[in-house]
């Protein structure tokens, strides 16, 4: 039934119908934040909880596919690539908000451990970053999403965007310089 | 000079192309690449240069990034949680195994702690928790956050309630308030005393940290998480996972030697935990550098990397302080965070601390004992480590020509044989000596060509040699090794003076006073013109000037130089208390058991500080305390410090050790000095039978049992024990004359009893040449007032008396004699 409706739905977003990825990104939202919230009561999580897990694991159980048709899984994955990023971003600048006139406490624990507020402004710069890349060289921004943030290997994401393998490495490469130079002056953005 | 951001106005395919051209060329040609691709295009050339230099950690920049909105991801979906009758707010931070959360309850905030794992038996451990719970909860200090409650969560996870505080870590708050230094101890200062506070009610931390260690806006410490680190690390329930060391659970940086080895923690690991905060307070850096180190690096470097105290500049007494809490050894650090406190309190007020350095002797020492199983193993081994040892000095001779390192040898040398004393190793003496033997054939023979190594080696050899006792062995190297150094150095010298030092000793463990004293003269004159009148070695000279005198009975002579030596001690703590020892038993000798007591009090209290409760140094300043005692006549408290002293050495020494018999003659003593004769026996008997296994039977301290098990035999009276008294005073006479020269003053006290007992027996003519061999050996000596001279006189005016009439009864109720053999020269 949903895992039925998951995999017409990428196959029907494939065939370019724009429609089916609007009733996509709402599922994969939902099941990402769940398998998430999973995550976090199951085990510890400040080193095993990687979003490529969680949108792996978001996958199987979207289309309950044990091995599924691999162009399916490329698209889920350049889906949930996108809506990874969002949830993310999203939660940090909630979760930035939240945090404006509350004051600063906090209570570290070990050390290693970042206080909560400086990951939410590690990935909210990193994101805007991402954007401004975005605005001159979009494929590069997309690569960097679709290897970062769903987990794409680099054949994959070669794969996705129909680029030889070593033009991938070679761009994924100069994005990250690019980005990192934008995060260490981030008057620019 | 800052250079440009990369810009989307720059025309980024001309970037791309430029980048692409330099990054594929070596690293060493991207200069002249860039000429070429860019040309007189400054912008372009910046904006290339920016991202080659951004190229390196990229990658994990990006992957931190995007982790860390996972996990913040992670966190906000624990959100508006329910767990007990608490509400979960926010996350505050995340640990190795626990997640903390601001939550609340109807009495207001609470920060609850919320373990990641449910693999932890909950139901064992809330019952665990719950008998913690209750000495935690008892433990009510201000400047401690309270634990309010233990549960379970719904899916099973333990959680634990505690205080909310609104502060900053002490680091994070010291730093932003720019403390001095000062300022910095005064508030760790505060710290120290709610740890003690804890202490007392014995919890230990496990897990100071200065993330534990918050600052309210008031400026108020607030310790957290006490106790927590058992409460949730040795769960039973916890799965064993060998690569999940305790360090995981724990925080590396923080953690003692004996916690990352996974040792039985104490109060002495939050001292050492302690120090590490207060190095970092104090300098901004960690003592012991763990960053970035793999678990079995990071175990290494705390467990043997010596705290790094270059590049910061700290006074020197907090250095010493610093030092000292972050010892190794958990037996060496202060024996109390009271003790460390109040040594911050004189750093703070411009005293001289306790703290003291490390000296390397220590060290070396140290080294050897970790391999004493070797060096006692077998004797080739240590003849083995002999010829090595020469060899290398002679190498280091020959190669580098630097005088310390031959000294290190040699001292390594020393290290080793120390072995071999009966002090240090039982059993081992024969070989030892046969090992000696050898050495001192070989070095006759072997160094010829290097005299200042062979003197070096002939004076470790003499010295090992007196340490056995074997004063005859001793005396000829160290004459030679005297007359080498003397050729080698005219005039003043450190080692002339050593040298003198070390033959005057031997020559007063001889009883040969005589020759003894303008050697030790010549070395004290000899010192104080070489070193500072501070220096150990000055007051080690002192020292043992003092103590000849001591010996021969003129006290008041010994006692300024005694007391010259502590008032100099006094900038640098007694490096080994003997001065201040000796003195309290020239005291005690000289019946001013007052004084004797309040001058040892505090020397003991000192070692305690230096050593902790468990070592032999306390053990037998004990006994010392309870020889002033015994004389006041407070037998209670006497018989207490020595059965203190006797517990001690029972827990260190393994099996019968030489301490343990000082331990025991002394309380059969004190028991015989009170008349209470059934109780004297049974440690007397014991004392004897551990001297006898140990000790050659001519040795001083085997004597001085037998001699007090004769009194004891005397005491009694019956026929039978007369006869035992004889044959037991005979033995000690006999040992003290082997061991001795004739006419030394110890002598005297196998003579005055066997004096009494040939009285009992009414042969008075033996009795009169006994008690006059007494007198004889004592003036001269002794002073005329002291109690050993007065008994032997007494003696013989007994005997002057005894006309040929049997059975007239000699009561001994004398007073007793002094323990000779605590006396202790120093070996420097």
């Amino acid at each position: 039934m949903d895992a039925e409706e998951i995999t017409q739905l990428l196959a029907a977003w494939r065939g370019g119908d724009r429609g089916a990825l609007d009733r996509l990104v709402p599922r994969v939202y939902g099941e990402l934040r769940r398998v998430a919230d999973r995550y976090l009561r199951r085990e510890r999580t400040d080193h095993t909880l990687q979003p490529t897990a969680l949108v792996h694991e978001a996958y199987l159980r979207l289309t309950g596919a044990e091995r599924p048709e691999w162009r399916d899984r490329l698209h889920f994955y350049a889906v949930a690539a996108q809506v990874m990023r969002r949830i993310l971003v999203d939660h940090a600048r909630a979760h930035r908000a939240d945090k404006r006139g509350g004051g600063v406490r906090f209570l570290p624990l070990d050390e290693g451990t970042a206080a909560v507020g400086e990951r939410a402004a590690e990935l909210i710069a990193l994101d805007d970053a991402l954007e401004s890349l975005a605005k001159i060289d979009p494929r590069k921004a997309r690569i960097i999403e679709l290897h970062y943030f769903a987990g794409l290997s680099v054949a994959e994401t070669a794969e996705v965007l129909d680029r030889s393998i070593s033009t991938v490495v070679l761009e994924a490469r100069l994005a990250r310089a690019w980005l990192v130079a934008a995060l260490r002056e981030p008057a620019h953005v | 000079m800052s250079k440009p951001p990369p810009r989307a106005s720059t025309d980024w395919p001309r970037v791309e192309a430029a980048w692409r051209t330099a990054i594929t060329a070596a690293p060493g040609e991207r200069g002249s690449v860039l000429d070429v691709a860019c040309g007189e295009d400054a912008a372009l050339r910046a904006q290339v240069e920016d991202l080659i230099a951004a190229d390196a950690n990229s990658e994990r920049v990006i992957v931190e990034a995007v982790a860390a909105g996972a996990r913040l991801l992670a966190s906000g979906a624990a959100n508006c949680r329910q767990i007990g009758p608490y509400r979960l707010e926010r996350e505050l931070g995340r640990g190795g195994t626990s997640t903390v959360y601001l939550a609340r309850s109807e009495g207001g905030p609470v920060a609850l702690k919320l373990l990641d794992r449910d693999r932890l038996d909950g139901r064992s451990v809330v019952a665990r928790f719950e008998a913690e719970r209750r000495a935690l909860s008892a433990l009510d200090h201000p400047d401690i956050a309270r634990l309010l409650d233990v549960g379970l969560a719904e899916d099973g996870r333990p959680y634990v309630a505690l205080e909310w505080i609104d502060g900053l870590p002490i680091d994070a708050w010291c730093n932003a308030r720019g403390l001095d230094i000062t300022a910095r101890v005064r508030l760790f200062r505060r710290v120290c005393a709610a740890v003690h506070a804890a202490h007392q009610r014995l919890v230990v931390h496990r897990d100071l940290k200065p993330g534990n260690v918050l600052v309210t806006p008031e400026g108020a410490p607030k310790l957290l998480d006490f106790g927590l680190a058992k409460l949730l690390g040795d769960s039973e329930g916890l799965p064993a996972d060998p690569t999940a060391t305790a360090l995981r659970a724990l925080t590396p940086a923080y953690a003692s030697p004996e916690q990352v080895r996974g040792e039985p923690v104490s109060t002495a690991t939050d001292i050492y935990s302690l120090g590490v905060l207060l190095f970092e307070l104090a300098t901004g850096r960690r003592p012991i550098r763990t960053e970035g180190l793999a678990p079995a690096e990071v175990e290494r470097a705390i467990c043997e990397q010596p705290p790094s105290f270059t590049a910061v500049r700290l006074p020197a007494d907090l250095e010493n302080i610093l030092r000292m809490v972050l010892r190794k050894e958990p037996e060496r650090r202060y024996g109390s965070v009271a003790q460390l406190d109040e040594d911050l309190g004189r750093f703070l007020a411009g005293r001289p601390v306790v703290a003291r350095p490390d000296t390397w002797a220590y060290r070396t020492t140290k080294f050897v004992r970790r391999h004493r199983w070797a060096v006692a193993a077998a004797s080739a081994f240590l003849a083995l480590i002999l010829a090595f040892a020469v060899s290398l000095a002679l190498q280091s001779r020959r190669l580098a020509r630097e005088r310390d390192r031959a000294e290190r040898t040699a001292g390594f040398l020393i290290d080793l044989f120390e072995i071999s004393d009966p002090s240090e190793s039982r059993g081992a003496s024969v070989t030892a000596r046969e090992m000696l033997d050898r050495g001192a054939v070989r070095l006759r023979t072997e160094l010829a060509d290097e005299p200042e190594v062979r003197a070096s080696l002939q004076e470790t050899i003499g010295r090992v040699y007196q340490n056995l006792g074997l004063f005859s062995g001793a005396e000829p190297l160290l004459v030679e090794s005297l007359a080498t150094r003397r050729r080698l150095f005219p005039g003043d010298h450190p080692d002339v003076a050593s040298s003198l030092n070390r033959l005057a000793v031997v020559h007063a463990l001889s009883g040969d006073y005589a020759k003894a004293e303008p050697l030790f003269r010549e070395a004290l004159a000899m010192r104080e013109r070489l070193f500072a009148e501070d220096d150990p070695l000055v007051v080690a000279s002192l020292n043992n000037l003092a103590l000849l005198l001591h010996d021969r009975g003129d006290y008041a002579a010994a006692e300024p130089l005694y007391r010259r030596a502590l008032r100099l001690d006094r900038e640098h703590p007694d490096p080994d208390g003997a001065a201040t020892v000796n003195l309290g038993l020239l005291l005690i000798d000289r019946g001013d058991y007052v004084t004797a007591e309040a001058l040892v009090r505090p020397a003991l209290a000192t070692i305690r500080i230096h050593e902790g409760e468990l070592h032999s140094e306390v053990a037998r300043t004990l006994g010392f305390l309870g020889l002033a005692l015994e004389g006041q006549g407070r037998w209670a408290e006497a018989e207490q410090s020595f059965r203190r002293a006797l517990e001690i050495d029972q827990t260190v020494q393994k099996g019968d050790h030489p301490d343990l018999a000082r331990d025991l003659h002394l309380l059969g003593a004190l028991f015989l000095e009170q008349g209470n004769l059934k109780a004297a026996g049974p440690p007397l008997d014991r004392a004897a039978e551990i001297r006898e296994r140990l000790f050659p039977p001519t040795h001083p301290e085997l004597a001085a049992t037998w001699e007090r098990q004769g009194r004891l035999a005397l005491a009694r009276g019956g026929s039978n024990d007369l006869v035992q008294a004889e044959e037991r005073l005979d033995r000690a006479l006999a040992a003290f004359r082997a061991s001795f020269p004739a006419g030394h003053p110890s002598t005297a006290d196998a003579l005055v009893p066997l004096a009494e007992l040939r009285l009992r027996q009414g042969r008075c003519a033996d009795a009169r040449t006994l008690s006059h061999e007494a007198v004889a050996s004592l003036s001269g000596k002794l002073r005329e007032t002291d109690r050993r001279f007065e008994r032997a006189e007494a003696a013989v005016a007994a005997a002057s008396r005894c006309g040929g009439r049997r059975n007239k009864a000699f009561a001994p109720t004398l007073p007793g004699l002094t323990d000779q053999n605590a006396h202790r020269f120093t070996p420097h």
